[in-house]
């Protein structure tokens, strides 16, 4: 798994290419984590997720906790349909802010 | 039903370290058997997520993180189901102590034995001489299976 991280006016856009699993969920935390830290608002680009499992979307939870926390801005955007997939069978697509592109995501 | 632990008809088995690195063989392999079987790609695509999830439990859990100890998964079929059978070589697994998270629930951990019981229409442990053995049970219809 990859990811490239995009400043916008808004905060930063983290773009994960790449199956988020075991292996790859611990780096995915600590990139999405050290962005919440550090900005104001986070989008998730998800388009690129082949595959994703219960560990990426512990990560997600994560990050959308901490950005609660401070009260910043957190959405996905562009999530892939395994990526939704497990979101919907985790019962959390209701929870995150789930937009269709990057430009949407920052809208609320 | 067959007697035993086993039953149907056995179909295929993968055998791999217990190293997370290593999922990625279970996922092809579970991916195949859709494939052959001719399962819909929203079928297929939650069994493999269902059996790894199922696999990480063992790496997490038995395997603390990883471990060299191998982890079979064998796919057996009987009229209208896919059997997927987990096998590891860790410390005896409670079965009372693998609850699914409740539903909605936003924590991080415990989701992937919830995933596992929405995807599968049952799953039990079977008792086992040395490590643990679980049982995953997917109908799929006649053509499937």
């Amino acid at each position: 798994m990859k990811h490239t991280i995009e400043e916008s006016a808004h905060g930063v856009v983290v773009l994960f290419s790449g199956d988020i699993d075991l292996e790859s969920s611990p780096k995915a935390r600590k990139v999405l984590l050290k962005c919440v830290k550090e900005h104001k608002g986070v989008v998730v680009n998800l388009a690129d997720v082949p595959y994703m499992d219960s560990s990426g979307v512990a990560t997600l939870v994560e990050g959308f906790q901490a950005a609660r926390k401070k009260k910043s801005h957190f959405a996905l955007a562009a999530v892939s349909p395994a990526a939704l997939r497990v979101l919907q069978l985790s019962r959390l697509d209701k929870v995150f802010a789930i937009r269709d592109s990057v430009d949407e995501a920052w809208q609320g | 039903m067959g007697k035993g632990k086993w039953q149907g008809e056995y179909l295929a088995e993968v055998r791999f370290p217990g190293h997370a690195e290593r999922l990625k063989i279970c996922r092809a392999f579970v991916a195949t058997i859709g494939r052959l079987y001719e399962l819909d790609e929203t079928t297929t695509g939650d069994l493999v997520l269902a059996v790894d999830e199922a696999c990480q439990n063992v790496v997490r859990h038995s395997y603390n993180g990883g471990s060299d100890a191998e982890i079979h998964v064998m796919v057996r079929r009987e009229k209208g189901v896919l059997l997927f059978f987990v096998r590891d070589f860790g410390p005896k697994v409670d079965p009372g102590k693998v609850r699914p998270r409740q539903s909605d629930t936003l924590r991080p951990g415990g989701l992937g034995t919830y995933i596992i019981s929405e995807v599968m229409d049952s799953v039990s442990f079977i008792k086992q001489g040395k490590g643990n053995l679980l049982r995953m049970v997917k109908r799929v219809g006649e053509n499937g299976a």
